[in-house]
């Protein structure tokens, strides 16, 4: 009877933990692509973009932390180098480069949202 | 560096509470379905130990994983016989009063080198010796011998024949195991007094049994064994 409570306990927590994940990751990632097309309209409007971007990266490297602590690492190197990218763009005024390279940073993060989140093809 | 030791300390902590949860069958004789479990638990364990950029949640969670399994399994098969034997299989008889049953062999893809070998293990040098012989479902052999071939017992030589006890520990290496001790009915007095028969105390004996209530075995540490009986020493 210990064991079966200490079996559905675990489960309990397994499946909490799963949930939350999928939530947390799901939300943050979203986050970031509603952040990159912020600093895409700032790059084409204002004049603050690189202070966007500089936000931009700072926000992505406090919350990486986090998504680290849930998934393999090597699936978040991908997308600070493109933050680091764009960043380097802008401050070298390569606006085109920086929007395209933007629209590749958004690909690599709806890509992640879709890897990390549970569907049935990667059940399988 | 640092982080692979802590990582591997945390995964050998967890296994060793997984094994112990999932029960001393695990490391004795193993159905099938446990034999896939423990090897399964060892590789996932592995991954995230020497690969940093894993979580370990990712090693920590397959494990945990496998418990659960394991565990409603086994309330299942124990729930239902149907259940274990297509899991587990069933015992096979492969010699019986008439012999090797080469049919039974076939099936089981089991050759005579692998039975010969096997029932050799267990003493039995010819088929001849054997009356019967199952191969269980954990892939041993039990063997019944024929009659002339058993070992002799008390019981073929004596008429009546008394039960034994099991022997208590009392003292186990320095420590008074005091449940052993209200479970023999020694009273704590006669274990004192037999100690300070032999100049020891509790904490320099290395082990003192007592079976069938009288006869004892008392290991000082470092020094010779002492094998005395209650009634004579106290």
């Amino acid at each position: 009877m210990k064991k079966l409570i200490i079996a559905l306990s675990i489960l309990a927590v397994i499946i909490g933990a799963g949930a939350f994940e999928q939530v947390y990751v799901s939300k943050t990632l979203d986050n970031f692509i509603e952040r990159t097309e912020a600093l895409k309209v700032a790059l084409t409007v204002s004049n603050n973009a690189l202070e966007e971007a500089e936000e931009l990266e700072k926000w992505w490297i406090e919350k990486k932390q986090y998504l680290e602590a849930l998934s393999p690492h090597n699936f978040f190197m991908d997308i600070t180098y493109s933050v680091y990218e764009v960043i380097g763009n802008i401050e070298n005024d390569e606006i085109p480069q920086a929007l395209t390279r933007i629209e590749i940073l958004k690909g690599q993060i709806s890509n992640l949202n879709h890897i990390l989140c549970i569907h049935w093809e990667h059940v399988i | 560096m640092l982080t692979v030791f802590i990582r591997s300390i945390i995964i050998y902590v967890l296994l060793i509470i997984v094994i112990r949860l999932m029960g001393k069958r695990q490391i004795g004789e193993l159905q099938p379905f446990e034999f896939v479990i423990t090897l399964v638990i060892a590789e996932v364990a592995c991954i995230p130990m020497s690969d940093t950029s894993i979580p370990l949640s990712h090693g920590i969670i397959p494990i945990f994983t496998l418990f659960i399994l394991h565990l409603f399994i086994t309330k299942i098969a124990k729930a239902s016989v149907k259940f274990r034997r297509v899991l587990n299989g069933k015992p096979v008889i492969v010699i019986n009063p008439q012999g090797i049953d080469n049919k039974v062999l076939d099936k089981l893809d089991f050759d005579i080198n692998d039975l010969l070998a096997s029932i050799r293990a267990q003493g039995y040098f010819s088929p001849a010796e054997i009356q019967y012989a199952i191969l269980e479902t954990n892939g041993k052999i039990s063997i019944m011998p024929k009659a002339a071939n058993k070992a002799a017992t008390v019981g073929d030589i004596k008429d009546f024949v008394t039960e034994s006890e099991i022997p208590y520990t009392l003292i186990c290496e320095g420590k008074l195991m005091q449940e052993n001790v209200k479970l023999s009915g020694i009273a704590q007095v006669q274990i004192d007094e037999l100690l300070n028969k032999h100049s020891l105390t509790v904490k320099n004996t290395l082990l003192l049994t007592v079976n069938e209530k009288t006869i004892i075995y008392l290991q000082p540490y470092n020094a010779p064994a002492i094998y005395d009986k209650f009634s004579e020493a106290c």
